[in-house]
């Protein structure tokens, strides 16, 4: 949030609106709109469907459930995210990916303090809670008490690492796998990694 | 926002959901396709306006100015658009086709950093905050000024956030390691034992500590 002395105008008179005419016709030449309804609806319907109900955390689960099962495509997870979701077809904008591991001795958390940055192409929209004044402003000062909110708590032997997506890179927490799935198919698998767990507020428990 | 009190627990009903009505994920979509994330416009909405509005409304807000300062719409298209709705809710807006548009934005590519060959820190350099009140769009988050953290990773090149869209800068980010002690204090008494925040940082918001 800015400081900002407010005079009672109207939202649209703000600092952005008090540019430089030069620089806003510099701007508009360099930009392919040419006419008031470049905002279509319908394209915006089909993109909506498409942040609503194609892109999801069902695509996170599958790079966890990947990374679980072969150790080789985990090393190449954690060394470079964006590589390696790709050779699993994921990627798209806000998809610059770092993956951070949870072990027995580190519990990782991610958030955005100021905004809501999320790494959209493993795990669509976020949740309302991750966009909270609440979720920004606490994350970061109290990690422990946020996580028992979620019903996690955890050991106080066990790091605590939160990762505030202030610029380009999107973090993707890889849970630990539970015991008594190494009978389960890649599938089965997947369907236990939640998309709070990827975020850092769950654990991922066997069925 | 890091660090601020009062806004009460993160844990909400029905918090767990995307958005709580239709009209927010078009907000969502209008600021996609108008192809800028509009954090400049969202952070320049006024304090009082910014806290009391909902996430929707904020991008909702930040997407009229937007669109009204690149000459897109005009303050009074709103209000007569308004006006209309405010007579008859039910009155349906024109339509245009643009059948490859949700196409583009899903082949929209991720972010990639170009490597920094000339980066002024590296992994394990300590580094501090630098203190600073910028008026403009940055990305330095205020809880972290003025503390010494150390370099984890040498992320590469990325443009520098808020400078006027002709300034076209680039310069080396950092992912920057902090311990909790000198970020808040510590907290033992709160039953928070330290623990580790890392913040992505550019350059420019970085000095060596003396």
């Amino acid at each position: 949030m800015t400081v900002h002395d407010g005079h009672g105008h109207s939202h649209y008179d703000t600092p952005a609106s008090r540019r430089p005419r030069s620089e806003m016709e510099r701007w508009r030449s360099k930009r392919p709109w040419s006419s008031r309804a470049s905002w279509r609806p319908t394209s915006s319907m089909r993109t909506s469907t498409t942040l609503e109900h194609r892109i999801g955390p069902h695509h996170g689960a599958r790079v966890v459930a990947e990374a679980w099962r072969d150790p080789i495509f985990k090393e190449r997870l954690l060394d470079d995210g964006t590589a390696a979701i790709a050779e699993l077809g994921i990627a798209g904008p806000e998809g610059n990916v770092r993956v951070v591991e949870n072990t027995p001795a580190v519990h990782n958390l991610v958030v955005c303090t100021l905004c809501s940055c999320y790494p959209w192409p493993l795990l669509g929209l976020p949740p309302i809670w991750y966009k909270s004044f609440a979720y920004r402003s606490r994350a970061v000062a109290e990690p422990r008490a946020v996580l028992r909110e979620f019903g996690v708590h955890l050991d106080h032997h066990i790091e605590i690492m939160v990762w505030d997506s202030s610029a380009e890179v999107r973090y993707l927490v890889l849970p630990q796998r539970p015991a008594g799935t190494e009978d389960l198919d890649d599938e089965a698998l997947a369907a236990l990694v939640t998309r709070d767990s990827m975020i850092g507020t769950a654990l991922v428990h066997a069925p | 926002m890091g660090g601020m009190h009062g806004f009460g627990p993160v844990v909400t009903p029905g918090g767990a959901r995307s958005h709580a009505a239709p009209w927010e994920v078009r907000a969502q979509v209008l600021a996609l396709v108008s192809r800028s994330t509009l954090r400049p416009e969202i952070e320049a909405l006024p304090p009082a306006t910014y806290l009391s509005s909902s996430y929707y409304e904020r991008w909702l807000r930040a997407a009229e100015a937007a669109l009204v300062e690149r000459g897109q719409l005009t303050a009074d298209d709103l209000e007569r658009w308004r006006a209309t709705f405010a007579a008859d809710p039910d009155a349906t807006p024109p339509v245009a086709s643009d059948p490859d548009r949700a196409e583009r934005v899903r082949a929209m590519k991720p972010f990639s950093f170009e490597p920094a060959a000339n980066a002024a820190f590296g992994v394990d350099d300590r580094v501090r905050v630098r203190r600073m009140r910028p008026e403009h769009h940055h990305r330095c988050p205020r809880y972290i000024r003025g503390a010494v953290g150390t370099v984890e990773k040498v992320l590469g090149l990325d443009r520098v956030p808020g400078l006027p869209f002709s300034d076209r800068v680039s310069e080396p980010c950092y992912t920057v390691r902090f311990s909790s002690v000198d970020l808040f204090g510590d907290a033992a008494d709160r039953g928070e034992s330290p623990y580790t925040v890392l913040v992505d940082l550019w350059e420019r918001y970085l000095e060596v500590p003396v």
